[in-house]
């Protein structure tokens, strides 16, 4: 599904952000990402999905490349940003009906699918009220919504549970699952370590752009705590 | 905490190199040189065009001993300027500003916050303001004679003057966020309420009565009154043009007593409504949804629109030209003569019907720069247009259709009703209506690639990019650019070949040059964005 080869990116042209990285995601995984703050995770995911630009490798998406056909990559995936940073000027529905028409969801399906997830996650009562009045978990919301409504192949995800409530972080969790058992690959980074032991299936590692772990998590964790084993990581320098 | 190092801190914050034109000016070297030739540019235009106007103005007050005017037109201008910018940015700047919920919970005394936001405010105007004045000036100092001592009172004067329209509209602009954000259609409800403010200050500050010298005379009994009945001009006044020390005094004094009296309370009211924040009220009718798919062309072309109607200041400042073509066509057909008269006085006797339409439209187009700044607008909304499966050159033409369809419809009804009440010939309005769409994707064209290659994303406040970016600078004043260039072209041709033939090469030439940013929006736009 996803393959990223001897990626390496940096900012400045010194310090590398992501140091020739090599990872493969297949259909079905729920993929953890974790490392400490500015160890490269964002610049990963935002590569995959072609929003940023990086100096060597490949990505490929269900063999396609990012660099070379980065609108047929862009159509099979979805990504949720660390911050929900979305159009206010529009209404929740707006925006969603906005996502559907590029993604060119037909409108039996777009309805079908807005009112299932904006039902689940309990705000069918706002959508029609402008994203401007919304608290950050709604803006969360919608754009977990937004992933959802064109049933990507491949679903990347920047610290997604931030911001959401209890119930809708579960339920997050559990679309996640109802996902990966239709095929699709889910690949999220996460501070949130419980919930790479808990709920991913396979588990990287990154520290200072390098990928210094990766497989899967039972593997990785042993009989360990998935805290202790990223902590012993943070100390090695 | 100091208040100079707090002050310090929030003028770096908003006026640094990197925040006004969006990049590093050391790093980026031949994006820092083509500024500073668009700043020549802006100079020279200014010089040429208001700094002539004025010191042609100032030779004929000199032979009637009335040089003193010349000093009401700044103030009046500062006076408008200072109105116009305080009812748009109050509201944002200093009763509801983003930067609260930071600065709040920090030991700083509210008074202080108060004040720093309020120096910042001032800043921008007192910039501004001296750009309008200092063409005045110079032709007031060169036609009375260069003195010091009024020089000095000129700036002290200058730094005050603007300070009650301050506190009035400031007061004004809280009460208009106030009353709108109780109703539903409240940006549009704002935008109207901003441009019948705006145009009111527009038609007074540019009234004119019957004159053919030059169109500034027309003012001049507008600022006498004025000066006559404001006392704070009339004491401005008198203290450039006789040195006096006493209505110096009294400027100074009663400026400082207001503003002191007026900070203390209104710095309560600031710290009030920032604690309190706009609470909207607005229960919104929950219909039956319909769902409806479009082509994604329609799709983000009404995104812009939404974008473009929800800013009260994008709308007001990008759309205010278009505003003003449609009052002026209306006002052509009941008053045509007066219309006719006017476009003559301010564009010169020696132009036909059909050039100084060119120009007025040219003008307004010119103004409707919306391609220069809805790139830099997306701001942190542009992870989604680069994460969709939607080319970046797409974009870029989606905002170039967004601006014609703002331009077109208004300019084409606009054009026939001025060409019918000027008694334009049919194929002339039909050979202008084809040089008006040639000019419009021309200039849209331009100011998407200058979006392209100079956006603002990092921005506090919208009215950083629509009114201070090297964007919105340089997409008017390109346009404004392309328009001399035409005019030069104009000059040359004239003599050999007719009008009609003319207006055809002019369209010719919008369409040649229209070519070479259709390749770089093809070519460039995806790796331009990748870099964003």
């Amino acid at each position: 599904m996803l393959l990223i080869k001897n990626m390496s990116k940096s900012y400045d042209g010194v310090k590398k952000a992501c140091d020739t990285i090599n990872l493969e995601i297949e259909a079905g995984d729920i993929y953890g990402f974790v490392g400490h703050n500015g160890a490269g995770k964002t610049t990963l995911l935002k590569s995959i999905c072609g929003i940023i630009d990086f100096d060597e490798g490949d990505i490929t998406v269900l063999g396609k490349s990012i660099i070379k056909e980065p609108l047929e990559v862009k159509k099979q995936i979805a990504y949720i940003p660390d911050n929900p940073d979305v159009y206010e000027s529009l209404t929740g529905v707006q925006y969603l009906e906005f996502i559907a028409d590029v993604f060119q969801v037909n409108q039996d399906r777009r309805r079908e699918l807005i009112e299932k997830y904006a039902n689940m996650f309990e705000i069918s009562d706002v959508l029609q009220n402008p994203i401007s009045s919304y608290s950050h978990g709604m803006k969360q919301k919608i754009v977990v919504i937004s992933a959802l409504i064109h049933e990507p192949k491949l679903l990347l995800l920047d610290e997604p549970f931030v911001g959401l409530d209890p119930k809708a972080s579960f339920l997050l969790k559990e679309v996640f699952k109802d996902m990966v058992n239709h095929g699709t690959a889910i690949f999220f980074s996460t501070h949130v370590l419980e919930v790479v032991e808990k709920l991913c299936n396979k588990v990287a590692i990154i520290k200072q752009g390098k990928i210094v772990a990766q497989g899967l998590t039972e593997e990785i964790i042993s009989n360990q705590s998935l805290e202790s084993i990223f902590m012993e990581i943070a100390k090695e320098s | 905490m100091k208040l100079s190092r707090l002050i310090q801190i929030q003028l770096k914050n908003n006026f640094s190199f990197k925040r006004f034109f969006g990049f590093d000016l050391k790093k980026n070297k031949a994006k820092a040189i083509l500024i500073g030739l668009a700043i020549v540019y802006a100079i020279g235009a200014l010089i040429a065009t208001f700094g002539y106007m004025f010191f042609d103005l100032g030779g004929m007050l000199k032979e009637i001993n009335q040089t003193h005017l010349l000093i009401s037109f700044s103030t009046v201008y500062a006076l408008a300027f200072s109105m116009i910018s305080v009812l748009l940015r109050a509201s944002g700047y200093l009763f509801y500003y983003k930067d609260y919920d930071i600065l709040a919970p920090l030991p700083i005394h509210s008074r202080k916050l108060f004040i720093s936001k309020l120096v910042v405010l001032l800043t921008m105007i007192y910039f501004v303001n001296f750009i309008i004045a200092l063409p005045i000036m110079f032709a007031y100092f060169y036609w009375e004679g260069f003195n010091i001592l009024s020089l000095l009172i000129y700036i002290i004067g200058f730094l005050l003057i603007p300070l009650i329209p301050t506190i009035v509209m400031s007061l004004l602009s809280l009460g208009i966020s106030l009353f709108t954000s109780k109703l539903r259609y409240s940006k549009i409800i704002n935008l109207i309420i901003m441009v019948i403010v705006f145009i009111g200050i527009m038609a007074l500050s540019t009234s004119m009565s019957n004159t053919t010298v030059n169109p500034l005379t027309g003012q001049i009994d507008l600022f006498t009154n004025i000066t006559k009945y404001y006392p704070p001009f009339k004491w401005f006044n008198q203290a450039v043009y006789e040195n006096s020390l006493l209505d110096l005094l009294w400027l100074i004094g009663s400026h400082i007593l207001i503003f002191g009296i007026a900070i203390y309370f209104i710095e309560k009211l600031a710290e009030f409504t920032n604690k309190r924040g706009i609470r909207s009220h607005i229960i919104y009718k929950q219909k039956k949804l319909s769902y409806q798919q479009k082509p994604v062309v329609q799709s983000l072309v009404e995104k812009e629109f939404k974008k473009f109607f929800g800013s009260a200041l994008y709308a007001l400042n990008s759309g205010v030209g278009l505003v003003m073509l449609v009052v002026l066509a209306i006002a052509s057909l009941i008053f045509k003569a007066d219309v006719e008269g006017m476009l003559s006085q301010e564009l010169g006797f020696a132009l036909n019907a059909e050039i100084m339409l060119i120009v007025v439209f040219g003008f307004v187009i010119g103004m409707t720069y919306t391609p220069a700044i809805s790139l830099s607008l997306e701001g942190k909304n542009l992870w989604i247009l680069k994460s969709l499966p939607i080319s970046a050159s797409y974009v870029m033409f989606s905002k170039i259709v967004f601006n014609l369809i703002l331009i077109l419809p208004i300019a084409i009804t606009s054009l026939i009703m001025l060409g019918i009440s000027l008694s334009i010939p049919f194929v002339n309005i039909i050979l202008l209506m084809l040089l008006i769409i040639a000019f419009s994707i021309l200039t849209s064209c331009l100011d998407a690639v200058i979006n392209l290659y100079l956006p603002k994303f990092d921005f506090q406040n919208e009215t950083e990019v629509i009114k201070q970016s090297a964007g919105a600078f340089l997409g008017i004043f390109g346009t404004f650019g392309v328009l001399i260039t035409f005019g030069v072209a104009y000059y040359f041709i004239s003599d050999y070949i007719s009008l009609e033939v003319s207006i055809i090469l002019l369209t010719a030439l919008s369409v040649i040059l229209t070519i070479p940013f259709v390749y770089i929006i093809k070519t460039k736009a995806t790796k331009l964005f990748l870099k964003y």
